[in-house]
């Protein structure tokens, strides 16, 4: 029997805690995946007491199961972009984390089968991570994540919304019909992977083959998103004033270990800068590995060009931060 | 292996600033007032200073020096006891600096403020000693409470202009470089009628330093690679052009150049970025440096252009490119063209 006393006790107490492990996992997930250079969404939330409850009632009508059994009680959700991701987040994870019980859905899944597909991990937080040496409390909670694409997510809501459940009994000409559904999602979510892939070496536009190589490479620095419309505009221009295409194929062919070489550098820049990224406004877009690849190796042709497009005044901050050797 | 100084790296911890008034020769009757404490820094007030500072020397802008043996400026054992100290040291020293600045500036001077900087350039000691000139009535006050100006005041100054930064020197201990110089310096001054004044009073009397090469070297090697990039050019008008430009530039009243100022002047930008790396390449410095045209006298007097069959056309130069027109031929040829009167024949 569900002593309902005992949970609404035990959860009040519970509660505060989990919520600052939620902010801590949270805020820890936040600040390092973009060291895998992608900028997954996450969230996470504390379960509502009723949904407890409700849970428990629901497994105990079906086997002996206790309020203490229950994994989800944290749950940190982790949605990304592209299927290629699930695999990034999952050695992030299995780095960073300790996982008790890791379930890959679409695994389980027959040929034949579709539904809903996502990566679960039971996990604890790993005490011997820098960021949570002085977090021994915490040690023993274990709290769930859920890692999925947004097109899996898209499904998930949806699925939610509608109310439906695989081992629903409907009629078959609706069952037809979510199937039909379920498999657009899927195949969407291989078709932007390929479109991704091939993206990364389309050399026939070097605009969005450059941003492409370093849009992770921002993540990792910025560790926020950026403003897609202007980059595309300011490397199209920044791109016009090479006279010769062998330049601009030697900025393309280097600028990944460019930003490799000065990693050190530009972090502190960032870091040090952090406070005034809405006065420096060109930090907050990756266009800037350009021009400090083009300050050092191709000062003349951005700097005699730049007036025509840009501010001035831009320049000077970009080579203010950047520097020089003395 | 010589480790590179990037100014990226610069980290300001301490800071300190005195003042000094404006005095006529041998009169001291108006003293300097010094701070007794160092200034409180904010994460802003940092990245200021650390900004100004970068600006300051940036790569056209900077002069590599070292300590002259034979100066009697006592300031490089100030700046070394800074440095030294991790900047305990800083009030005491940058105090005894001021007075050594107090102590030599004449009334050509105008009444200044000294910030002195203890921090770190690639993780390693360095003291930033700035000079500003302030205008007229830009005063700062001494906090009652701490006996000491406050930065953020300098910081105010600057931005309403009401002063600029005007002279800049880094130093570094160079064995932990494994380099030849003991910093670097930057001179903003834009008044070319006491340019060469000022300059050589601030590094040499004041720092009691020297350019790293003897300017005469400098100029000359700056001569041979930039001639020998014009050589290489193809078009033999833009051959022309720019020897009469290198000749132009090196006669010009400057008492400092620099590679970048001369492409910048004078060279198209394809030109600009293949010269960049040449001198690139023959770790030639696109920076600032003091002219001496003493070694190429002699070479910058005539321009002399030979023609394939045997014709040649001398100049002088300067005025050579206003004087011979010039003209590439479809067929590859160059004609030239020169409307004068005969003077002689030999």
């Amino acid at each position: 029997m569900t002593n309902v006393k005992e949970i609404v006790d035990l959860w009040n107490t519970e509660q505060p805690k989990y919520e600052n492990l939620g902010k801590l996992v949270n805020d820890f997930i936040k600040n390092k995946i973009t060291d895998y250079e992608i900028l997954p969404e996450i969230h996470y939330r504390t379960k509502e007491l009723l949904s407890i409850i409700k849970k428990v009632k629901k497994k105990q009508a079906q086997k002996e199961y206790s309020y203490q059994q229950l994994n989800d009680k944290l749950g940190i959700r982790i949605i990304c972009k592209f299927q290629e991701e699930l695999d990034i987040i999952d050695k992030f994870l299995k780095d960073n984390f300790t996982i008790k019980n890791a379930e890959y859905k679409q695994e389980s899944l027959d040929f034949n089968k579709l539904d809903y597909v996502s990566n679960h991990y039971d996990a604890t937080i790993n005490c011997s991570i820098k960021e949570f040496k002085k977090h021994n409390e915490f040690e023993n909670l274990v709290f769930e994540i859920q890692v999925r694409t947004l097109n899996q997510h898209a499904w998930s809501n949806t699925a939610h919304s509608l109310s439906y459940k695989q081992e629903t009994d409907l009629p078959i000409k609706l069952k037809r019909k979510v199937y039909r559904l379920l498999s657009l999602y899927e195949l969407a979510d291989d078709e932007f992977s390929a479109v991704n892939e091939a993206l990364k070496s389309y050399r026939d536009n070097p605009i969005y083959n450059l941003l492409r190589k370093i849009e992770g490479k921002f993540y990792k620095f910025a560790k926020f998103d950026y403003d897609r419309e202007t980059s595309l505009k300011d490397i199209n221009t920044i791109l016009s004033y090479f006279e010769t295409d062998k330049s601009k194929q030697e900025l393309i062919n280097n600028i990944e270990s460019f930003i490799t070489v000065n990693k050190v550098k530009i972090q502190k820049i960032y870091d040090e800068n952090k406070t005034r990224f809405h006065e420096i406004l060109l930090l907050t877009q990756p266009e800037i590995f350009i021009i400090w690849y083009m300050l050092q190796n191709n000062s003349f042709t951005i700097e005699d060009n730049w007036q025509n497009d840009f501010d001035a005044d831009d320049l000077e901050q970009a080579k203010t931060l950047w520097g020089n050797e003395l | 292996m010589a480790s590179k100084l990037d100014t990226s790296t610069i980290t300001i911890e301490r800071i300190i600033v005195h003042s000094i008034p404006k005095h006529k020769k041998s009169d001291y009757s108006i003293e300097p007032q010094y701070s007794e404490l160092e200034s409180s820094l904010s994460d802003g007030l940092r990245l200021f200073f650390k900004d100004k500072v970068v600006q300051s020397l940036q790569s056209n802008k900077e002069l590599r020096v070292c300590y002259n043996t034979d100066s009697i400026s006592p300031v490089s054992t100030y700046i070394k006891q800074i440095i030294n100290s991790k900047g305990v040291d800083l009030v005491e020293q940058s105090k005894l600096m001021t007075q050594y600045l107090y102590k030599i500036q004449d009334g050509q001077n105008t009444s200044g403020i000294v910030v002195v900087i203890s921090g770190l350039i690639n993780d390693k000691n360095t003291c930033i000693i700035i000079k500003l000139e302030r205008d007229e009535g830009a005063q700062l006050v001494l906090d009652p409470k701490t006996n000491s100006f406050n930065i953020k005041d300098v910081k105010d100054l600057m931005l309403t202009r009401k002063t600029k930064i005007y002279k800049v020197g880094l130093f570094i201990d160079k064995s932990l470089f494994k380099i030849k110089y003991d910093g670097s310096t930057a001179d903003l001054q834009i008044d070319p009628k006491t340019k060469k004044v000022v300059t050589t009073w601030f590094i040499e009397e004041f720092l009691g330093c020297i350019p790293l090469e003897d300017p005469r070297t400098t100029t000359k090697k700056f001569y041979d690679y930039t001639t020998t990039f014009i050589q290489a050019i193809e078009d033999p008008i833009k051959k022309a052009k720019y020897t009469q430009d290198l000749n132009s530039y090196l006669q010009k009243n400057s008492q400092k150049i620099s590679a970048k100022e001369f492409a910048d002047d004078y060279m198209e930008t394809s030109d600009k970025s293949s010269y960049s790396n040449y001198l690139n390449e023959k770790r030639f410095r696109m920076s600032e440096f003091p002219k001496n045209n003493d070694y190429i006298e002699s070479k910058i007097k005539t321009i002399t252009m030979l023609f394939a069959n045997d014709i040649a056309i001398v100049g002088k130069k300067g005025t050579f490119y206003k004087n011979v027109k010039l003209e590439n031929q479809h067929d590859g040829t160059t004609k030239a063209e020169v409307i004068s009167k005969v003077k002689s024949i030999r």
